[in-house]
C-alpha cells in the first residue's frame, strides 16, 4: 500500500531526515508533501488529502500547537492521524499536545527506529 | 543442522535452510546479523574496531576487522547469494563496556555508533539490538527461520521474538 | 567558567543529539589545534530566562556531518543543504538544552541563521573567551567544545538570568 504524508518542520534538512526514515522504514509513499509552518500545512491540505502528519512543533507563523488546535477543531482535518517531532520535551508541552489529538510523540534527538515505531503503531507495520 | 562458527574479525554468509551461523565471545565486538526473510540468505559479520583508517595493513589481511571495510563485504556478499538489500532484518549484538585488549574502555560505544553510521548511509535500520552492558555474549542466526538466539549469563533467549517489534512503541529492544 | 546546572545540560545535550541523529562520538581530548573555515549558526530563544547559542563546526566537519545526515555523499551535498544541517543541529541542541533545565516557562525558539561563515577558528582558549564576549555579563555562559574526527564543534550559550532556579532534570 502506498501512502500520502505530509511533514511540517520549518528545516528542511528534518523534512529530508524524516522522509528518508519514512523510506527505509518500509513505507511505499505515493505522495510526500512538505510545509515550512502550520499555514502552509493547512493550505495544502484544503487541496489534498493525505494519510499522515508528521509535525514539528517549534516553527514560525503558524507553529505545530496552533496547527493541532486548528487541525481538531475541522471535522474533516481531525481524522488524519498526526504525530509530532519535536525538541520540546517539556511535560506540560507533551501533556497539551495529546490532549489536543496528537497520535504519536518523538522527542528530537531520536534514533530512527523510534519513528520507525511511531510510524507503525499509527499506520500499521508495512507489508 | 548445519554450524558454521563465525570466528573473531570473520564473515559467513548462509544460504540454505539447515545452516546456523554462530558466534562467541561478543565483549567490545559487535555480531551484526542480516537476513532476507523472502529467500532465506542471511550473514554475521564479527567485527573488533570502528575504523580501519588506524591500520591500513591490517585491512589487507582482514577487512572483516574493522566495520568500515566488514560492513559493506557482509552486505555485498548477502545480496550476492540473491538477498534484496531493502528486505533485510537487521540485529546487532555486543559492543559491551569491557577493558579489552587495546586497554581502551570505551570501545564497545565506538564500535556501535561507527555501525549505526555506515548502516545508516547504506540505508538500513536495525530491527532489533542487544548492545552495551558488561557481559560477554554468543549468538546464533538460523538461516532457514531467520530466528536469532541470544546467550549471556547462562541463560538464552530469542532476540526476533515477534512481539518486540509489532505496535510496540519503544527503542531499542534490548537485554 | 563555573561547572554550573546550565553546563550540564549544555554537555548532555550535545552528546545526545550527537549520538542519536548523528551517530557521532564526542571525543573531549582535543588534539593539536590547527586554523581552519567555521560555519557558525545562531539563535535565540525566549522564556525564563531567555537566551541566546552560537554553534561553530569546523567547514569540513559540516560537510562530513551534513552528507552523513542527509544520506548523501559529501560530493553530491550543496552548501544550502550543509547550511541547513547545522542549523538543525543548533536547534535540537538549543531545544534540548532547554528540555532538560525545570522551568515553568514555554520556551520559543528562533529560527537559526547561519553568520559569517569565512572566519578562521583561532586558538582555542581565543574561542573560549570570544564565545561570551558578545554575550552581555549579567547571567550565565557556557561553552562545550568537542572534537568529531572530522572536525570540531563549539556550542556556546547564554542565558539571562532567570526568575526561578534553573534545575537540571
Amino acid at each position: 500500500m502506498a501512502y500520502r504524508v505530509l511533514i511540517v518542520d520549518d528545516s528542511p534538512a528534518m523534512r529530508s531526515f524524516v522522509r528518508r526514515v519514512m523510506l527505509l522504514s518500509g513505507f511505499e509513499l505515493s505522495e510526500c508533501f512538505e510545509a515550512g509552518d502550520g499555514s502552509e500545512a493547512l493550505h495544502l491540505l484544503r487541496r489534498e488529502w493525505v494519510d499522515a502528519i508528521l509535525t514539528d512543533i517549534n516553527m514560525p507563523g503558524v507553529d505545530g500547537e496552533e496547527f493541532l488546535r486548528l487541525l481538531a477543531a475541522d471535522d474533516v482535518l481531525r481524522s488524519i492521524p498526526a504525530i509530532v517531532i519535536s525538541t520540546d520535551a517539556t511535560h506540560n508541552r507533551i501533556s497539551r499536545l495529546m490532549a489536543l489529538g496528537a497520535r504519536g510523540y518523538i522527542t528530537k534527538p531520536f534514533v530512527p527506529e523510534t519513528l520507525r515505531a511511531e510510524l507503525e503503531a499509527t499506520l500499521g507495520v508495512p507489508l | 543442522m548445519d554450524q558454521i562458527v563465525v570466528g573473531m574479525a570473520d564473515c559467513k554468509v548462509g544460504d540454505t535452510p539447515e545452516q546456523v551461523l554462530t558466534t562467541y565471545a561478543l565483549g567490545s565486538c559487535i555480531g551484526l546479523m542480516v537476513h532476507d526473510p523472502k529467500v532465506n540468505v542471511g550473514g554475521m559479520l564479527h567485527f573488533m574496531l570502528p575504523d580501519s583508517s588506524i591500520d591500513r595493513n591490517r585491512v589487507r589481511d582482514n577487512p572483516y576487522m574493522f566495520a568500515d571495510t566488514g560492513i559493506p563485504r557482509l552486505l555485498d556478499q548477502v545480496c550476492g547469494r540473491g538477498a534484496v538489500k531493502r528486505r533485510l532484518i537487521v540485529h546487532a549484538v555486543g559492543g559491551a563496556k569491557m577493558l579489552d585488549t587495546e586497554g581502551v574502555f570505551e570501545i564497545g560505544k565506538r564500535n556501535y555508533l561507527a555501525m549505526r553510521k555506515i548502516l545508516w548511509k547504506a540505508g538500513l535500520l536495525l530491527h532489533g539490538e542487544a548492545i552495551g552492558g558488561v557481559n560477554s555474549r554468543t549468538v546464533r542466526l538460523e538461516i532457514g527461520s531467520g530466528k536469532i538466539w541470544l546467550h549471556e549469563s547462562g541463560t538464552q533467549r530469542e532476540l526476533t521474538l515477534p512481539a518486540q517489534q509489532k505496535g510496540v512503541n519503544t527503542w531499542p529492544t534490548v537485554s | 567558567m563555573i561547572e554550573n546546572s546550565l553546563s550540564h545540560a549544555l554537555r548532555a545535550a550535545t552528546n545526545d543529539v550527537l549520538e542519536r541523529m548523528f551517530f557521532i562520538e564526542c571525543l573531549s581530548e582535543l588534539p593539536e589545534f590547527v586554523p581552519e573555515p567555521v560555519v557558525v549558526a545562531r539563535l535565540t530563544f525566549d522564556g525564563d530566562p531567555a537566551g541566546e547559542l552560537e554553534l561553530k563546526i569546523s567547514a569540513s566537519a559540516a560537510r562530513s556531518v551534513s552528507a552523513d545526515f542527509l544520506g548523501t555523499d559529501q560530493a553530491d551535498i550543496s552548501e544550502q543543504e550543509i547550511y541547513d544541517v547545522v542549523c538543525e543541529l543548533a536547534n535540537m541542541i538549543c531545544g534540548s538544552v532547554l528540555s532538560r533545565v525545570e522551568s515553568t516557562a514555554t520556551f520559543r525558539l528562533s529560527t537559526p541563521r547561519i553568520m559569517d561563515s569565512t572566519r578562521d577558528i583561532a586558538n582555542l582558549s581565543e574561542v573560549v573567551a570570544s564565545a561570551s564576549a558578545p554575550f552581555p555579563e549579567v547571567g550565565d555562559s557556557v561553552v562545550q567544545a568537542v572534537e568529531l574526527g572530522s572536525g570540531r564543534l563549539v556550542v556556546s550559550m547564554h542565558t539571562e538570568t532567570p526568575k526561578w532556579p534553573l534545575v537540571p532534570r
